[in-house]
């Protein structure tokens, strides 16, 4: 057998391997470039979303309008699908967004596809349910939590209905016994801190729920859409879920979208916060630190736990803060080299 | 002479297999490379419109130079979508005129494409004042600012695999939309 021969059938076994996978190899990137440009597209998509739903209204009260922000979400999605004018395709695409949810100060709404009944005929719609408020409840009260400290409660025992912030309860005492509120001996921090921790939970927890329970309800309706995609909760993050309840803001999913034809469906969320009630905060070291050459170097700082903060001269009613990093530096504030 | 068909067909698969597949592999990596870098400066462009609520001249021909870098040519479609609100208007019978019904109105959005958004950032030297410049466009918040791009000539990867597959390939390899909506205005 002569080399060339050998090259030959070398070839031959080679040749319908090497381009299979080269076919799929091509379909897989695609799938990954689409995956990257739907990212980008929802998150443009919930950006936009947050910022039309958000209003200041009367005495600073922030105001949802949650059909403003979805109209903007889907303006958003149907421009960049350039579908602003294909009715069909746009129904389409809203078979691929099980769920959206709006979080409120003291609720949040949910939007899914619902089923009714119209002249005999079944529809199906997406469409926003009621607002729901964070529950929590433990043997003696319920709660009802919001996205800052404020709470209203109701007692089982006398029947009554309390509203307060959270540390005007603790200083009080108005609520012996309440879980809520008390101290976790094994976790370190004062109430204020362990109240923080259970809230947060509490308001992922009914968040999660009945988003699971939108996605999961989901699965019965894809099939009118013709599409076949198992529809569950994606992962998120616990920092994600954190941030997510920050603020006021939007969150959507989308997911069963086919990319390509590798198989590869998008299965992917967004969450956008409109950054209103957290804003960042810098405390200032009024006493400054030596810098080692016999002078003061006066920094500020993003937390008030950062070590370079001397907690045994912290002034009564607090260290000085600051809004912004720009106002520090204008009063002679440097960065704070640990922390910031 | 056997040899010589051999030889011929050794001559071909070295040809192909040397030379023409790993052309054609590396070809189709660059396009797909081009693709991720278009998308990204796409995006890059329309988020700073969307941001700053104008499209300045350098920005739109820095994102022009961008696009050039890739070495393609392309199609490059804007719309801005202008939000605008109207009144409701009926016909009267009895007066024979359209009347606003009141306390109606009606939102619609109106389009400005490519040509119209290039002649304000780019426009025609006018003989009485050649010292004209461009002015950046300016758009409102609530407005839709969408950009899409696609290629238009045919890369280098489509022209080699036409080679091998021999059939006709549509060109376009490069295909990107974004857009959004205009969160701040200049003022």
């Amino acid at each position: 057998m002569k080399v060339t021969d050998l090259a030959i059938a070398f070839i031959l076994i080679i040749l319908p391997s090497t381009l299979i996978l080269d076919y799929k190899t091509m379909n897989t990137s695609l799938a990954a470039y689409e995956n990257v440009k739907m990212v980008r597209i929802l998150d443009a998509a919930v950006e936009d979303a947050t910022e039309s739903m958000v209003s200041v209204g009367v005495s600073d009260r922030v105001a949802i309008d949650i059909d403003k922000g979805y109209d903007s979400f889907i303006n958003t999605l149907y421009r960049n699908f350039q579908m602003i004018d294909d009715e069909i395709n746009r129904r389409t695409v809203e078979g691929y967004i099980p769920c959206i949810a709006a979080v409120d100060y003291d609720g949040y709404y949910i939007m899914r596809h619902i089923e009714y009944e119209r002249d005999g005929v079944t529809e199906i719609k997406m469409a926003w349910m009621p607002k729901r408020s964070y529950s929590y409840s433990d043997d003696r009260y319920i709660y009802s939590l919001t996205l800052g400290n404020d709470i209203t409660v109701y007692d089982k025992y006398t029947q009554q209905i309390y509203k307060d912030s959270a540390d005007n309860f603790i200083a009080s005492g108005t609520l012996p016994g309440s879980v809520l509120l008390s101290d976790d001996p094994y976790i370190a921090g004062d109430e204020m801190h362990d109240f923080d921790v259970r809230r947060r939970n509490a308001i992922i927890e009914c968040l999660q729920k009945d988003i699971t329970d939108a996605i999961n309800n989901h699965n019965n309706i894809a099939k009118y859409y013709g599409i076949t995609y198992y529809f569950s909760l994606p992962t998120v993050e616990h920092d994600d879920w954190m941030k997510t309840i920050d603020d006021v803001g939007f969150l959507a999913f989308f997911q069963g979208m086919p990319m390509g034809n590798s198989g590869e469906y998008a299965n992917i969320f967004s969450i956008g916060g409109a950054r209103i009630f957290k804003t960042s905060r810098f405390y200032l070291d009024i006493d400054g630190t030596p810098d080692g050459t016999g002078g003061l170097v006066y920094f500020y700082h993003t937390t008030e736990d950062c070590p370079w903060l001397k907690p045994s001269v912290r002034p009564p009613e607090g260290y000085p803060m600051r809004d912004h990093a720009k106002e520090c530096a204008k009063e002679g504030y440097f960065p704070c080299e640990y922390c910031y | 002479m056997p040899n010589a068909l051999s030889k011929i067909v050794a001559i071909f698969l070295v040809v192909f297999l040397l030379f023409v597949y790993p052309i054609k592999n590396e070809l189709e990596r660059q396009d797909e490379t081009s693709r991720i870098y278009v998308l990204s400066k796409t995006i890059g462009f329309v988020d700073s419109v969307r941001n700053l609520g104008y499209i300045a001249p350098d920005m739109y021909e820095n994102y022009l130079s961008e696009l050039a870098a890739t070495g393609n040519l392309y199609k490059i479609e804007m719309v801005h979508a202008k939000l605008e609100y109207l009144p409701v208007t009926e016909y009267n019978h009895s007066t024979g005129q359209y009347e606003a019904r009141p306390g109606e109105f009606l939102k619609s959005y109106k389009n400005t494409y490519t040509a119209e958004i290039e002649e304000c950032l780019f426009p025609e030297p006018d003989p009485l004042n050649p010292l004209e410049e461009g002015k950046p466009y300016e758009m409102r918040k609530g407005d839709y600012f969408t950009v899409s791009v696609v290629n238009q000539n045919k890369t280098m990867a489509t022209k080699i695999q036409e080679m091998v597959y021999g059939r006709v390939i549509s060109p376009e390899k490069i295909f990107v939309t974004y857009g959004g909506m205009i969160k701040d205005e200049s003022d």
